[in-house]
Parts: structure tokens; C-alpha cells; sequence
């Protein structure tokens, strides 16, 4: 299969960064191959970051009289913005 | 959207790293609500200081996921600026979690959540402008 390849300019500087990470990488890493590793890099802590949000999210949401509560908790604290909003 | 909303202390930053389920559900009704909560990026990075690396992946997840939390940045002149009017005024040793709190606060005109008043008694004494603060009391207790 034929991939397309189209061209992107970067500041000097940070094609100096790419190409010496690309060095430590070992003979014939490409540029591509060094940003392909760092946006997987990205996605995979992103990854990481919402897996561990959800899972307490899904705790904290499985205990319906502790959402019941939270929603009577938060109801007088929103009322009291929606008062201060109102007021200006 | 709403455009009123509520500032976190590093109190409630600590906590909801801490997996605080009560605390994770308020802020999840808030953002079922379309109340908007705001991250000051100072006060996030001191309470994440206190937090291990799971602990702090729970903080950014939560700031991926939920629509409305927004984390809040400096970025700018203007926004160095702002957080600069209030560090001026605090006393040695700076608070600098407080004083981002204050600062994004001051311009957004919301209120502060905090689970502890107690925590502001010092930075509030050496303000020259009223600090608001919404405490968070005990679910259990209302």
C-alpha cells in the first residue's frame, strides 16, 4: 500500500530536537517514526489519564443514594449562584 | 452553558486526587448541571504535589472528561498580571495555591469551593478584598 506523504515546516529548533531524538533512537529512525512514537506516547497517557477518572467516576456513580445525595448536596449550591447571578 | 460557576481550592483538588467519591459526585452533578468548574493551574500543581502519579492521572483524567471543568492557565501578560495584583498583597511565605485561586476568582467573579474555611483565615487577613468562599460541608451531614 501506498501511503501519501505531504510536507510540514517546524521551527529549526524543534527540528533539532526531533533529529537528535531520532539519533538516540538508533540508525535509520525516521522524523516520522520520532513524531508517529511521541503522539502515541500523548495518546497513551491521555489514555491512562481518562481510564483512571472513570473508573472512580463509575464507583461514584454505581452508588445511586450517594448520586441522590450529591444532587441535594448541589442543589443549594446552585441555587446560590443562579441568586448571586440574578442579584448582579 | 452557564457562566456562573465555582473556583477549587487545592483542598478539593487533594481530595478528589484522593478518590473522595462523595466529592467526585457533587462535581459530577455540577457538570450535569452545566455548572462550571474552574482549575487554577498553580493551585492544581501544588495539590498535585501532594499526590502520587495515579493519584494526579485521576485529576487529569477528570479534567478531560467532564465538559465543564476547565483548567485554568497563565498564559498571558494580562493573566501573569492579574495573579502578580495578588501575590503582591500576601504575606512571606507566599500561598501560591491561594493566591491563583484568588486571582482566577477576582476576574471569573465566582466563589472558591473549599472543604476546610479554616485553610483561607490567613490569605483572607492579608487581602484587601473580600475572598469568597463556599465550604463543602459533609453530605452525610445535609
Amino acid at each position: 500500500m501506498t501511503v501519501e506523504m505531504t510536507s510540514i515546516k517546524v521551527p529549526k529548533n524543534l527540528r533539532d530536537r526531533l533529529n537528535a531524538l531520532a539519533d538516540e533512537r538508533g540508525r535509520g529512525t525516521t522524523l516520522a517514526q520520532v513524531l508517529e512514537g511521541l503522539l502515541e506516547d500523548h495518546e497513551t497517557n491521555m489514555y491512562r489519564n481518562r481510564m483512571a477518572y472513570m473508573e472512580v467516576a463509575a464507583r461514584a456513580q454505581e452508588d445511586a443514594e450517594g448520586m441522590a445525595r450529591a444532587e441535594r448536596q448541589a442543589e443549594p449550591m446552585i441555587n446560590y449562584l443562579r441568586r448571586r447571578e440574578a442579584s448582579q | 452553558m452557564s457562566s456562573y460557576g465555582y473556583v477549587l481550592d487545592d483542598t478539593v483538588l487533594v481530595e478528589l486526587g484522593r478518590r473522595d467519591l462523595d466529592l467526585h459526585r457533587l462535581i459530577i452533578v455540577f457538570d450535569r448541571s452545566h455548572v462550571r468548574t474552574s482549575v487554577p493551574a498553580v493551585t492544581l500543581a501544588v495539590a498535585e504535589a501532594e499526590l502520587s502519579p495515579d493519584q494526579r492521572r485521576v485529576i487529569r483524567g477528570m479534567l478531560d472528561v467532564l465538559e465543564h471543568i476547565h483548567l485554568e492557565v497563565i498564559s498571558t501578560q494580562a493573566e501573569t498580571e492579574r495573579l502578580t495584583e495578588v501575590v503582591a498583597r500576601m504575606d512571606q511565605p507566599v500561598d501560591m495555591a491561594a493566591a491563583h485561586a484568588v486571582a482566577v476568582s477576582q476576574y471569573l467573579d465566582w466563589p472558591i469551593l473549599t472543604l476546610d474555611l479554616r485553610r483561607w483565615e490567613t490569605v483572607k487577613a492579608y487581602l484587601p478584598w473580600p475572598v469568597e468562599l463556599v465550604e463543602i460541608a459533609d453530605p452525610g451531614k445535609s
